[in-house]
């Protein structure tokens, strides 16, 4: 390549980058500056950078078990979309073309309705003669309606229909692009369906799986409404903590609640990506 | 014309045109730092009658008052804000970041026409209405009806009762509900029994089925009898779904209702602050405060204002104290999530 060529291939590279400037700008504005407030807001006392608000914050039992909750929420919630998104997400990418348009509707419709709808909706489901409990009671399964409402198993249900169609959609890009090609190999060459979807269509859509686990934990861990709806106070998690603060006029204790719940979303996220990487890795 | 020289003209015509009513219309305007939740029924049923009768334009900024309270800290030296409408609790707030100027009763006449301590801490902040906090019951679960505060300690609520989240508003109501059980003491004097209203509270968790944020939630449940009662529930938020025909009321227990009064205070250095005045008296005037008592289900700060079926005199309400909670509110706030969760 000449001189000139690289010249123009340079100043189209800065072109395309002029693109970038405004959403630059935009999360400067939106992002970087009220995370810097928040910072100061949580790490700046007495005129001074310190983590005694941590420390405080840490003292209480109330709060360790509110970061625990946060975690155990996120991630649980995450293990469990991907596990389900993965079939799906597999199934619609092998669909054939009529069958997978109605799969990827029916999967991403709901999240046309709003999120508290939804949490409202699965609360008249489980509720003590909603569906559910009419369905355990005609089965036999139980003799009176038990109580579903407001607890874990509804906490994560709710979850599930929130954010399910986030697993999904990676695992389907990631398969739908690679095409069959392998798997068909793999057949030819005699592997029996079960020897192919663990040595050859997990390994190729774990990048997929992987992905949709760090955005439903992200969105899990940082989740304000589901929890609050669906089990209330009795199960705090870091958003309500930060929320509650707020409202309570203690600025310093939601700047530390929020910075622990980004701590959190941001290292379930960077260890799934590692674990990602090492599993691309060749032997 | 050019093209260009067409839309300069064209702009610089139209700044000419408006600028005037835009000048005309800020020196008339009053911006109030009030409740979204109340906002809609300001400004349909009472901001029309205020404006024709002060000459202002105002402008109901509804939020929740926290935020308020951080903007009129931002803004301290030059607030676009002229009226505060906050709990008494955020008042106190209020009042200790300096926000809020005196009121004054040869500018504000009807201050001298309201019910006894309606106007509190030398006249920082005036009562506007009274919202009443009691207990929300299904009346077709609740049968015999409730009677005292101790009655939800009772069996027959098991695993059948909202409380709420100590955030919201009625949380230091809870508390003082708890205390007062526990300690025996009328709710004005048990709301200081912090450790009492702790003890009590972890005492009322089998009969918990949730600590509610959401209060259209909790009247969803109540409705469909999920829920047979529901502790610290407004009067404006209950009574209009009664008055559809749901199974639903909320009765005032023999040993006290709560009350929780919206105030109204005049921001420091507020801009147009005679007309801020203005309008703070016409809030107080009778028609005004009968058109947001049939509205809100609210009760008057006024005695001369013939009360609806349902609505409680406000001096018969029990209104916690505004600078004890308002000042000690955080500190409560982990021992109440430990002793309900």
């Amino acid at each position: 390549m000449g001189g000139e060529a690289r010249r123009l291939d340079s100043f189209g590279r800065a072109a395309v980058s002029l693109f970038a400037v405004p959403p630059v700008v935009f999360l400067i504005f939106a992002f970087v500056v009220p995370l810097c407030v928040v910072l100061g807001a949580a790490f700046l006392d007495g005129g001074g950078v310190s983590v005694s608000r941590y420390i405080a914050f840490f003292a209480q039992e109330g709060n360790r078990t509110m970061v625990l909750n946060t975690f155990v929420y996120g991630v649980v919630t995450a293990l469990v979309c991907a596990a389900l998104g993965f079939p799906l997400g597999y199934a619609i990418a092998r669909a054939g073309r009529r069958m997978q348009v109605t799969l990827i509707v029916l999967t991403f419709l709901p999240l046309c309705t709003s999120i508290i709808v939804k949490a409202f909706a699965i609360t008249l489901i489980l509720k003590s003669n909603g569906p559910v409990n009419a369905l355990l009671l005609m089965l036999g399964v139980v003799d009176e309606p038990v109580r579903l409402i407001f607890t874990r198993t509804a906490l994560f249900v709710g979850s599930m229909n929130a954010f399910l169609p986030f697993a999904v959609l990676p695992v389907f890009a990631v398969l739908a692009e690679r095409g069959r090609d392998l798997e068909e190999a793999a057949a030819s060459l005699g592997c029996s369906p079960a020897f192919t979807l663990f040595h050859v269509v997990i390994p190729t859509a774990f990048p997929g799986i992987v992905a949709g686990f760090s955005i439903v934990a992200a969105q899990a861990i940082s989740a304000y409404v589901v929890p609050t709806l669906l089990i209330g106070d009795r199960f705090r998690v870091l958003a309500r903590g930060a929320y509650d603060s707020y409202v309570l006029n203690d600025r310093a204790g939601a700047a530390v609640a929020a910075t622990i719940l980004l701590a959190l979303s941001l290292a379930v996220v960077v260890c799934a990506n590692r674990l990602s990487r090492r599993a691309e890795r060749p032997a | 014309m050019k093209r260009r020289q067409f839309l300069a003209s064209s702009l610089a015509a139209g700044t000419a045109l408006t600028a005037p009513s835009l000048v005309r219309a800020q020196a008339r305007e009053i911006v109030i730092a009030g409740p979204s939740a109340q906002a809609k029924m300001f400004e349909t049923d009472v901001q029309p009658i205020i404006e024709k009768r002060t000459g202002a334009k105002i402008i109901m900024d509804g939020s929740i008052s926290v935020k308020h309270i951080q903007t009129l800290i931002a803004q301290r030296s030059a607030p676009t804000h002229s009226i505060t409408w906050f709990p008494d609790t955020d008042m106190v707030t209020a009042m200790g970041e300096g926000l809020l100027a005196p009121l004054d009763g040869a500018k504000i006449p009807n201050l001298a026409k309201l019910l006894p301590g309606s106007v509190p801490a030398d006249k920082l902040w005036v009562q506007l209405k009274v919202a009443r906090f009691s207990i929300g019951v299904n009346t077709d679960k609740v049968k015999p009806p409730l009677e005292t505060w101790s009655d939800i300690w009772t069996d027959r609520f098991k695993g059948k009762l909202l409380v709420p989240a100590y955030a919201l508003t009625q949380g230091p109501m809870m508390m003082t509900a708890a205390a007062h059980v526990e300690t025996g003491k009328p709710l004005a004097e048990a709301q200081y029994e912090i450790e009492a209203a702790y003890k009590r509270l972890k005492a009322l968790k089998p009969n918990v089925l949730n600590v509610f944020s959401a209060s259209p939630q909790a009247i969803m449940l109540l409705e469909q009898g999920e829920a047979h009662a529901v502790v610290g529930l407004f009067s404006s938020v209950l009574y209009p779904r009664m008055r559809q025909g749901m199974p639903i009321d909320l009765p005032s227990p023999k040993d006290g209702a709560f009350g929780s009064p919206n105030c109204l205070g005049l921001v420091e250095k507020a801009p147009n602050a005679s007309l801020a005045n203005a309008v703070i008296d016409a809030m107080l005037d009778a028609d005004v405060q009968k058109i947001m008592m049939e509205k809100t289900f609210d009760s008057p700060v006024r005695g001369d204002v013939a009360l609806d079926p349902g609505v409680v005199a406000a001096d018969k309400l029990v209104s916690l104290d505004p600078i004890f909670w308002g000042k000690r509110r955080p500190e409560f706030a982990p021992g109440y999530a430990a002793a309900l969760a």
